[in-house]
């Protein structure tokens, strides 16, 4: 096997409390890398197409890549592959903390789950060492005290632990995985998976190695990337401030989701920025291992109902949905909001965008008095959101009919709701808004996972990053490629960030410093893999772009097996045809199909269905993929 | 000279333990780095523990085989693993993790059980690397005492924390 992978893989079945371990094949590796890639190619060959994603034969993949690890910086992070139970699509969410890196020392370069245990349970994986434990005891119990309990209980407070809350417990189709206090696997509903299993939580524990194949060549090129990372005026601005600098660029540009995204400027932008956050609450800065950004900042409130709270978190997109998306500008409420997401193990996102959902139909009355019973869901209500958050968590009242997501609620309702239903293939849109950001309004019509933004965000127009779109694109895609307000080369810039994207979420490395602030690209990730691999051939970018070719039509592949094609890439009716009222991108809205149209052409994807054609599938090596589909008659003709 | 640890600067990144085993041990395994951090997830502090190089070392004064000197040149207090026989004896004085039960859960000096090597930091011959590639200065490679800095007595007291999975709570950061 190739040298940074640990060259196992860990299968656990819950229904018979068996293990096994396989060798990983280093022909996947090959072909997949690793990471969401390799899991890519697995979850595809293993789930059978339609099943429950809350069933036994439901699997969750915990993944590493062959960067996992290593010194190399954002090294730290790892993802859970699935299928969605929020969208009956392709799921995948990423992670930080240090629970990669330690299953890679344990000797794992995946921990896959199987089945179902009949009780509540709780794995720990201490190198060689599988064991099953009762979780009765952590059943119920918020995702702090139980990791807590559990590193104690066990003896093993090196280790670090995967936890759910009650959200997943209670099924929340929206309910993350909890990593290291406040680390989370957000999106697409994992915690629920994971609660649908019985298993509330996984420690690791590793005292192994990782290797690599060039240490002397590595270590040159290690420490050139964190002075790169240490150089960088955005990453020193960032170490202070985290993500929350975002607050403001959003605000400039007219892309700061607000009451539903009806709005893409908030009059209290400036109570929720990064500086009033950093001058009246910060606490202490956190990073994920190998990262020298600490982009997680912790926060205190000293005075209120919430004196005395100290949190992890928000990023700027809890920020937006706690705060700007539902017209809340008072910081302890939305730190309170994050917290209870933290502690119960809900996606921020979703939660709150389902909170911004529900208030917009309070508007509309929409909702009668006997469903909101004594919730008060009106903008801007701080003790409302809060409500909402326990009620969801605790699936009570309401809670219970939000803690299916915004997209079943508003089918549940009827046509009445759907123009307020803020999702993309059921999964609600994070903190962009494609009017203001017009490659994002691609990213998020067409992203594997429903409306997502970290598989292939284009920061050159929203960011008007001109020297580096340049660089990447060539000049003479200035100045339309970073002008956020027109179609013209989005198609293209998302295909390329889309494909590099994908091979950094084999390495896997952190989407910081390499899409924002952009310090490595993909020439960097040739480096680091044949450095770190001793495989010549990923030295090559050409390679590495048709392996992120690849990577992307296997995923896309996994959702054309489910029964998606392209009149599931579609936007809310309100990015295409509502224009915003007000701010910087005033009269704005998407003209969608066009840059579908040359996105397709850029994959080889069929343009009628959006689905990869034969030929294309062949030429990426995804034969047996295109047999199976052909098998089908899902191909288009 | 020793390595001065500094909580509040720390940000749990760990870049220090992979460099500590990257230069002893020539590989990523953060088991056998010299220096560990320590985190307390609900103050969301990070406390990294390393030999403090004591003036009167328990290990160098009660090890049998005088295995374990002190560096005239960095002040290190240096392991001989060829003259050492793994007794154990320098782990069980050692005051960090004085109360621990296992001697495993020791930090700033330990046996590694599979090589049977002693790990304690021996100041990489005057260039700590931890200290090099830390990327926040929570570690100083210093003779003079500095500014909020960890004494032996409040590492101790962190790791017993640690152990029993109580929270730590130190004042916040500066936030720079």
């Amino acid at each position: 096997m190739y040298k940074g992978y640990s060259g196992k893989i860990l299968r656990i079945n819950l229904s018979n409390l068996q293990t096994q371990i396989n060798a990983t094949s280093p022909d996947l590796a090959r072909r997949f890398i690793g990471g969401t890639g390799l899991a890519g190619y697995l979850l595809y060959q293993e789930i059978p197409q339609g099943i429950d994603p809350l069933g036994p034969s439901n699997k969750l993949f915990f993944c590493t890549g062959p960067a996992t690890g290593t010194i190399w910086p954002t090294a730290g992070r790892m993802a859970v592959v699935s299928k969605s139970p929020l969208t009956g699509i392709w799921a995948e969410s990423h992670v930080g903390g240090h629970l990669g890196p330690e299953m890679k020392y344990a000797g794992y370069d995946f921990i896959i789950i199987e089945g179902q245990a009949e009780k509540p349970t709780v794995l720990s994986v201490v190198d060689q060492n599988v064991e099953f434990h009762s979780g009765k005891p952590y059943w119920g119990q918020n995702t702090l005290r139980a990791s807590k309990e559990i590193r104690k209980e066990l003896e093993q407070q090196h280790g670090h632990v995967a936890v759910i809350g009650p959200a997943g417990e209670n099924l929340v189709k929206f309910s993350a995985i909890m990593v290291d206090g406040a680390r989370a696997a957000g999106r697409t509903g994992l915690g629920a998976v994971m609660g649908s299993k019985n298993l509330k939580a996984i420690l690791v524990r590793g005292t192994g190695s990782v290797d690599v194949a060039d240490p002397q060549q590595f270590k040159s090129f290690w420490e050139e990337g964190h002075q790169r990372v240490q150089e960088n005026p955005q990453a020193l601005e960032m170490r202070k401030y985290g993500t929350a600098i975002l607050v403001a660029t959003k605000q400039n540009i007219g892309e700061l989701p607000t009451y539903n995204h009806r709005e893409g400027v908030y009059e209290g932008w400036d109570r929720i920025s990064a500086e009033t956050f950093h001058d009246y609450y910060y606490h202490t800065s956190r990073a994920c291992g190998t990262c020298r950004l600490a982009c997680k900042k912790a926060f205190k409130v000293d005075e209120g109902p919430y004196k005395g709270l100290i949190t992890e978190g928000p990023e700027y997109e809890g920020i937006m949905a706690m705060g700007s998306n539902v017209g809340i500008d008072d910081i302890p409420t939305i730190l309170q909001a994050q917290h209870l997401c933290n502690e119960y193990g809900l996606d921020v996102i979703s939660a709150g965008c389902t909170a911004a959902f529900l208030m917009e139909l309070v508007e509309h009355d929409l909702l009668s008095e006997d469903e909101l019973e004594e919730l008060d869901l009106q903008w801007g209500n701080n003790n409302g959101l809060i409500q909402l958050m326990h009620a969801i968590a605790q699936r009570n009242g309401l809670g219970d009919m939000a803690a299916e997501g915004s997209h079943r609620i508003a089918r549940q309702i009827g046509s009445e709701a759907e123009p307020y239903d803020m999702t993309v293939k059921g999964m609600e849109i994070s903190g962009q808004d494609g009017r203001a950001h017009r490659s994002m309004a691609l990213g998020h019509a067409v992203a594997a996972r429903g409306a997502d933004h970290l598989r292939n965000l284009v920061t050159m127009d929203q960011l008007a990053y001109k020297d580096v779109a340049a660089e990447r694109f060539g000049e003479d895609k200035l100045p339309d490629i970073c002008d956020p307000y027109v179609e013209t080369y989005k198609a293209l810039a998302t295909v390329v960030t889309e494909k590099v994207y994908t091979i950094r979420d084999s390495l896997i490395v952190c989407w910081y410093t390499c899409s924002w602030p952009p310090i490595f690209w993909i020439e960097d990730f040739a480096q680091l893999l044949t450095s770190v691999t001793g495989e010549s051939a990923f030295g090559s970018v050409e390679e590495l772009m048709q392996i992120g070719a690849r990577l992307v039509t296997l995923k896309r592949c996994f959702n054309v097996r489910e029964g998606l094609t392209r009149k599931d890439d579609r936007l809310p009716r309100r990015f295409t045809h509502e224009p915003f009222p007000s701010g910087p991108s005033k009269g704005q809205t998407v003209n969608l199909e066009p840059m579908l149209d040359e996105y397709y052409s850029l994959y080889g994807w069929d343009l009628t269905t959006g689905v990869p054609t034969k030929e294309t599938l062949d030429s990426l090596g995804l034969k047996e993929i295109a047999k199976d589909l052909s098998t089908r008659g899902l191909l288009p003709s | 000279m020793r390595v001065a640890v500094i909580p509040s600067r720390c940000t749990g990144c760990r870049v220090c333990e992979l460099v500590c085993s990257e230069v002893h041990e020539g590989t990523f395994q953060p088991s056998k780095a010299r220096i560990q951090v320590l985190s307390f997830d609900e103050t969301v502090q990070d406390v990294p523990v390393v030999c403090q190089q004591c003036v009167d070392a328990p290990c160098l004064e009660a090890c049998p085989q005088e295995a374990i000197s002190r560096d005239i040149k960095t002040n290190a207090v240096v392991v001989d693993q060829e003259l050492c026989i793994q007794c154990g004896t320098c782990v069980s004085v050692c005051v960090i993790g004085l109360d621990a039960v296992d001697p495993q859960q020791k930090l700033a000096i330990r046996l590694d059980e599979k090589s049977q090597m002693l790990l304690k930091c021996d100041l990489c011959d005057g260039d700590p690397q931890c200290v090099k590639f830390c990327p926040t200065e929570a570690l100083i490679f210093t003779k003079k005492p500095v500014e909020g800095e960890f004494s032996v007595e409040e590492m101790m007291e962190a790791l017993e924390y640690f152990l029993q999975q109580k929270e730590l709570s130190l004042p916040g950061q500066e936030g720079k």
